[in-house]
């Protein structure tokens, strides 16, 4: 958990306020989906906070490998997890 | 820690102001002065809190000027009710040096565990903190962000003086600092552990009430970093429970201003946590039965009085906001299950049995134990709080519909926390044992 959390901590510069983020794990893990989605509730206040796999977030923030599709355009990458902005379809 | 949070931290000192009218009247003059330092700070939290939410159910967005100088006018306005009070008797002189080396190693224990991460609650980020940075940026107890149905699991209905103190420091240092939530834990344990013995000393011998206040302390101190409390309501509950049935018990109590001091100080329970009400109906209960002779309506409400005020403001809000009407439980209220009456208690017994081996809960036993022989009956006071607050955990855990031991173990040990500051409170009441007769007395004198 701490390492998505340190994650967390370092994406809450780089999503604008009032931009919409889901957090997901990678490989997905339902019930750390939703650790993750109440620890994003914290830590990104400014930022409206969807579910797991929402299709609407405009930044995707993945705990754990790199997802094999990418979301979008890979913003920041760690031994944490990655940051992604989804390109409007 | 960065200077957001050192500013998130310096803020909460400044809940000492509004509270300094009160404590500076002269009814209050022999509370020695660490105590009476303290209980400003924690009276002025009362009456911040209480501010915030009137405010926020009349629409007034918060601002911090505004809220202390509101919380100075009340603070003024009851040194009014408290004029007349007067402490009988001067507190015995400091003593219990060991008790106080005692209470500083648990401390400093705490704040270690505090500062490696080790005691830090979940619940912080789980609701306690979200809530609260969300009220700073809202300026006020965002009625929409509480009614969001996904949010569910941040209990809306939870009385509001936590969230209600975390938004005013996050507007003032202009973020939540959650590093600085956490170091709470510490900061008012050293702070109950400066005001408890000079709170007792009024009523009892310097050394007792030093050694009652650190087993009080060291047991917080070891049920708070196994029960993970840092950063959430349980330690302002457990300060202000602390402070309120030791003023119950001091000579205070028998004074207009003391009786108002330990409503305020129970009402910051209250306001803290659920499990505050219980204690404190309790307690206060106890208290008024031992004086029905005298009919201490005027007492009871003054005792009553901070507490009815500061939930009645907080549940008029939630009623307004089409939010809550009182507390809820899990399931329907009164759907009792005693079916899982022995499941509930073997859970109880091993929760609280590895809490560091028991140890907090039985060393406070064993000393009331100890000195119950020679026990005051105004030990019956912390008692009372003890058993209604029992009751309370008793009856929660069985007013749901499935077996409560997963429940149980993740917060039992935080539910009884106050249960060993209790009976350490009422072993404080025990008489010094008679001495034995003089050798001379013993003897037949000489012709």
């Amino acid at each position: 958990m701490a390492s998505g959390y340190v994650l967390l901590r370092n994406a809450a510069d780089r999503i604008p306020a009032g931009a919409s983020v889901a957090v997901a794990t990678s490989p997905r893990d339902p019930i750390r989906d939703e650790y993750f989605q109440r620890f994003a509730i914290a830590l990104l206040p400014r930022a409206h906070v969807l579910p797991a796999g929402s299709e609407e977030a405009e930044f995707v923030i993945v705990v754990g490998v790199a997802p094999r599709e990418p979301p979008g355009v890979l913003l920041q990458n760690s031994p944490e997890g990655s940051l992604w902005h989804r390109v409007p379809r | 820690m960065s200077g957001g949070g050192v500013l998130w931290l310096g803020t909460l000192l400044l809940l000492a102001l509004p509270g300094a009218p009160l404590l500076m009247h002269p009814a209050f003059a022999r509370i020695p002065s660490l105590a009476r330092a303290v209980l400003a700070g924690a009276a002025g939290a009362v009456l911040v809190s209480f501010t915030m939410t009137v405010f926020a159910l009349l629409g007034i967005p918060w601002s911090l000027p505004a809220i202390l100088a509101v919380a100075a006018v009340l603070s003024f306005l009851l040194r009014r009710a408290a004029l007349g009070g007067g402490v009988a008797a001067a507190p015995s002189a400091r003593g219990g040096w060991l008790a106080s080396a005692l209470s500083a190693v648990s401390v400093s224990a705490a704040f270690l565990a505090t500062a490696a991460g080790s005691a830090s609650s979940p619940d912080l980020i789980f609701f306690w903190g979200p809530k609260a940075q969300r009220f700073a940026l809202s300026r006020t107890v965002d009625a929409a962000y509480l009614g969001d149905p996904s949010l569910a699991y941040m209990h809306a209905y939870y009385p509001p003086l936590v969230t209600n103190l975390y938004a005013l420091a996050s507007m003032a240092a202009g973020r939540m600092s959650w590093t600085a939530a956490t170091l709470l834990f510490p900061l008012l344990l050293a702070a109950l552990a400066a005001a408890l013995p000079g709170l007792l000393r009024m009523g009892v011998p310097a050394a007792r009430a030093a050694a009652a206040a650190a087993l009080a302390v060291g047991a917080i101190a070891v049920i708070g970093m196994e029960a993970d409390i840092a950063g959430n309501g349980e330690m302002p509950l457990l300060l202000f429970e602390a402070t309120g049935v030791g003023l119950l018990l001091s000579p205070l109590a028998a004074a207009a201003g003391g009786q108002l001091l330990a409503g305020l100080m129970l009402a910051g329970a209250v306001t803290a946590k659920i499990e505050g009400l219980p204690l404190a109906l309790g307690a206060i209960a106890v208290w008024l039965w031992m004086r029905r002779a005298s009919r201490p309506w005027g007492a009871g409400l003054r005792l009553l009085g901070p507490t009815l005020l500061s939930l009645g403001a907080w549940f008029a809000f939630g009623a307004a906001r089409h939010l809550f009407l009182g507390y809820e439980g899990e399931g329907r209220f009164l759907d009792f299950h005693p079916e899982y009456a022995g499941v509930m208690f073997r859970a109880l017994a091993r929760a609280l049995a590895t809490t560091a081996y028991g140890l907090p809960y039985l060393v406070p036993f064993l000393c009331l134990l100890a000195a119950a022989r020679r026990i005051d009956a105004s030990a019956a006071i912390p008692l009372g709080g003890m058993a209604a607050l029992v009751a309370f955990g008793v009856f929660v855990y069985l007013d749901r519909p499935s077996d409560p031991t997963p429940w149980i173990a993740w917060s039992a040990p935080r539910v009884f926390s106050p249960v060993p500051m209790l009976l350490a409170l009422a072993a404080a009441r025990a008489r010094a044992a008679p001495a034995p007769p003089a050798p001379e007395a013993a003897r037949p004198s000489r012709p």
